[in-house]
């Protein structure tokens, strides 16, 4: 089975790089490729000018993978044991280890944690000490897999931050697959999009919105109850509640819709906001697949209605550049 | 009293099916006894190459206890008790608490289907070794004997039943039951005569063994079947069947009634 | 080399925390050990109150052949125990983690599951060995003396490299079929063979024993060495059989590798 195919991109030192796609897009198998874990069966790939699949010790020393709900921890014992076996076995000598480590603790706030049985730590403790034992050798390279997986809130921030920090500290590439948007949205300058293993867009994350956007999303409120008719021929009625209403509306005549929404209603609040950048991915994915597939209706009714003219609207729409 | 049946009987069917299903474990657990009663076979023969007696059995009487250990391991030894092991430590076993259905009733009808099936392979490879080796077998004389090594053998499964399931009520107060188990269950093959027989021993021990519950699991049936108890030996060795069995099933029944008490006040 | 000690070492450090952290079962496995250690030998002392000889065999020398196999077989656990649990390895995603690190993967699984307490049934059984040598070598002069150890030593050694191999033909296949872990158990019962000197097996079978499952070549042929009785050509035979092994296993632990299709999180 493919599981991947025509991907080719390149991704330069210290470069922070999100990888997005829906479950089964090949973000994993991606990752394993290029950890060596799989062997690829055409293609070349280069890791710091080694070829991960034959595993040399020079190129495993340089690089580090964590894996979102695996762990490399032992879970009888605390997280420092296992952290002691990764310093004999990445030869850290330990004066430099003793540093590496009590920085590392301090700035996941691991102090107390690695000392107790890894079975008893949460999820998110689990996850940090789980940074903190791949990070070690400092790692030129770094995969994180679906690093947030499970998280609370609180705790994918808190992470999210390490997580920049670490790169700006250490000038290491760090390559990050999610399917949670923020993730991407708040580390990554460059995304690349992948379904169905194939790369669809590899760019600046800034311009995904313009380049698979052109709809703002306009909320409204009133004073009084709105009536549908005077939004109909404004844009696309997302929402529409009694007195407050949501809708889409193409870029170009924000204004215009605007002047006419200060005339129709009297308005207590307004805001123009870009479509969630979930929409958007979910559009674009969408939109490869229902080429992909040629003819075939793939489109799921979601919380965003999507109009028979909207549909073929999307299909018309240029792809990205590769 | 026909649904009881009906409700065990599903319990055995699933079992059996499951048995089935996950041959690879059951074929190992059959390979790990064909490979000791191998050994031992290749042992005696090489030992009575020469001589018609050795430690009171003739040559067919040897290699009979040998191929009866496979059969009486599999009806008296086999069950599943690292399930219970497993269900209680995982706490799986509320899942089975909380249903119309006795706990113990569903383990030994999950037992049961083990035994048929382990037996039903102990005959057949029993069968196809002695017709394959020409093995010469010791067969009783008087059909009393053979009631009485039935009676024995049941007897025997009944007394393993219930010092298995002592020794896995441990699981309901320690996580850590699993070593001390394994550890039981080598002691009790040895000292039931479930890899030599037990005259091999100094008589001290012998003794010793025979005493305690253990010498009745295996080596007391064989040897009614092999007609080598005498009527004294028969009347103490069922005595001492009767005797173990009554003052085991007290101390299991009161072990799982306390152990259930301390699982469900731990809240599972 | 300093490298792999070190990492052995602080596996071995780790999984006898984790044994103190599960004390009492640790101690049942002891116990087990030890019971079907000493039965066995229980059993070996008093057969000969029966029998003046085994196959040929006197009492020293029988009890002989039961040490080196537990020699033998106790390092092999010692060693190669981690490979035993590759399949969950593998199912647990674990496996990534070993192929990621800089450290041969096969020594990485081996020794994830170092068990002190098989250091401690090694040291009665090493005492013993001690106490029974005297008796098989006293007679011997010194060049003879030492000539008939280091073959001993060195075919323990090759005894061991055998199991090895063994132990990672079953982790290729486990590695490939993502099952057949049992195998591994299947390997426990057949070498338990060894326990008896391959002499009380019938001549089709302890050919196969030496040449399909050479447990024979494993663990009777260093006692045989010892004895005085294993001819120059058996010799060459054990380590000729062990390098093909090693080979072969090894080439296919590498072609495993690369079909190695790691599961998915």
């Amino acid at each position: 089975m493919e599981a991947v195919r025509d991907l080719s991109f390149q991704i330069g030192k210290g470069e922070l790089v999100g990888f997005l796609g829906p479950n089964g897009a090949g973000k994993t198998t991606t990752l394993k490729l290029l950890s060596g874990l799989l062997y690829p069966t055409a293609g070349s790939l280069s890791i710091l000018g080694h070829v991960p699949f034959k595993r040399e010790t020079e190129f495993l020393k340089k690089f580090s993978m964590v894996m979102g709900q695996r762990t490399q921890l032992w879970w009888d014992l605390p997280a420092r044991e296992t952290f002691r076996l990764n310093q004999k076995i990445y030869e850290i000598p330990d004066p430099v280890f003793r540093k590496r480590e009590s920085e590392l603790i301090e700035l996941l706030e691991l102090e107390p944690l690695v000392n107790l049985p890894v079975k008893k730590l949460s999820l998110g403790e689990r996850m940090k000490a789980e940074l903190a034992c791949a990070l070690l050798h400092e790692p030129e390279v770094l995969l994180l897999d679906e690093p947030t997986l499970g998280l609370d809130l609180v705790m994918q921030k808190k992470l999210r931050h390490f997580i920049a920090e670490y790169n700006r500290r250490t000038q290491s590439t760090i390559l990050l697959t999610s399917h949670n948007m923020n993730d991407v949205q708040e580390l990554c300058k460059r995304v690349m999009i992948i379904d169905e293993g194939q790369l669809i867009y590899d760019g600046d994350f800034d311009r995904i919105i313009q380049h698979f956007a052109p709809d703002k999303v306009v909320a409204i409120s009133s004073s009084q109850p709105i009536p549908m008719e005077t939004l109909k021929d404004l844009g696309q009625i997302l929402s529409h509640n009694g007195a407050s209403a949501k809708m889409e509306v193409p870029r170009q005549s924000v204004s215009r819709v605007l002047e006419q929404l200060f005339k129709r209603i009297p308005l207590l609040d307004l805001t123009v906001e870009e479509l969630p950048i979930e929409e958007i991915v979910r559009r674009v994915f969408l939109r490869t697949r229902s080429q992909s597939q040629s003819q075939k209706n793939l489109f799921a009714p979601g919380e965003w209605e999507i109009q028979e003219q909207e549909k073929k609207g999307m299909r018309e729409r240029p792809l990205p550049e590769p | 009293m026909i649904s009881l049946i009906r409700k065990y009987g599903s319990v055995l069917r699933i079992s059996l099916q499951q048995s089935i299903y996950y041959r690879a474990s059951f074929l190992m657990d059959r390979a790990r006894t064909i490979t000791i009663v191998f050994a031992f076979y290749a042992f005696w023969s090489t030992l009575f190459q020469g001589r018609s007696q050795l430690a009171g059995y003739s040559i067919s009487q040897m290699f009979t206890y040998v191929l009866g250990m496979n059969i009486l391991r599999s009806l008296i030894f086999s069950d599943k008790t690292w399930e219970i092991l497993r269900e209680i430590n995982t706490g799986r076993i509320s899942y089975y608490l909380i249903r119309p259905i006795s706990y113990i009733g569903y383990c030994s009808a999950r037992d049961l289907a083990d035994k048929i099936i382990h037996l039903f392979s102990a005959f057949l490879e029993v069968w196809i070794a002695v017709s394959l080796f020409n093995i010469p077998l010791y067969l009783p004389k008087s059909p009393v004997t053979l009631l009485a090594f039935l009676l024995s053998a049941v007897l025997a499964m009944i007394l393993y039943f219930l010092m298995s399931y002592a020794v896995s009520a441990l699981a309901f107060w320690t996580a850590e039951s699993g070593g001390p188990r394994f550890c039981f269950e080598l002691f009790l093959e040895f000292a039931a005569g479930a890899f030599f027989p037990l005259d091999v021993l100094p008589a001290s021990l012998k003794s010793i063994f025979e005493f305690l519950p253990f010498a009745s699991l295996l080596y007391f049936p064989l040897n009614i079947f092999l007609e080598r108890a005498s009527p004294a030996a028969l009347l103490s060795g069922f005595l001492n069947q009767i005797l173990w069995i009554a003052i085991l099933s007290f101390v299991t029944r009161s072990l799982w009634k306390r152990g259930l008490k301390a699982y469900c006040s731990e809240g599972g | 080399m300093k490298k792999y000690t070190l990492v052995w070492w602080k596996l071995a450090e780790m999984s006898f925390l984790m044994q103190c952290a599960n004390r009492w079962s640790s101690l049942g496995w002891l116990g087990g050990k030890i019971v079907r250690f000493v039965f066995f030998f229980i059993f070996l002392t008093a057969i000969f109150r029966h029998v003046p000889n085994v196959a040929g065999y006197s009492l020293t020398q029988v009890t002989f052949f039961y040490l080196t196999f537990n020699i033998v077989d106790i390092l092999a656990q010692l060693f190669f125990r981690g490979i035993y649990m590759i399949g969950r390895d593998i199912r647990e995603g674990d496996m990534d983690f070993y192929l990621i690190q800089p450290v041969h993967p096969l020594f990485r699984i081996s020794s994830n599951l170092i068990d002190f307490l098989d250091f401690l049934t090694l040291i009665p059984v090493l005492v013993l060995t001690g106490m029974v040598l005297p008796k098989i070598l006293g007679a011997l002069n010194f060049p003879e003396l030492t000539l008939r150890l280091i073959l001993y030593g060195l075919l323990c050694a090759n005894g061991v490299t055998i199991a090895f191999s063994i132990h990672v033909l079953i982790a290729s296949l486990t590695v490939r079929t993502q099952q057949m872990e049992s195998t591994v158990w299947l390997y426990r019962d057949v070498a338990s063979l060894g326990r008896f000197p391959s002499d009380v097996y019938s001549e089709l079978f302890r050919a196969i024993l030496t040449f399909v499952f050479p447990i024979a070549v494993m663990v009777s042929f260093p006692s045989k060495a010892l004895l005085g009785i294993l001819s120059w050509d058996k010799v060459a035979l054990a380590f000729f059989l062990s390098s093909i092994l090693l080979a072969l296993s090894l080439g296919s632990w590498k072609s495993a590798l690369k079909h190695y299709c790691s599961v998915s999180s």
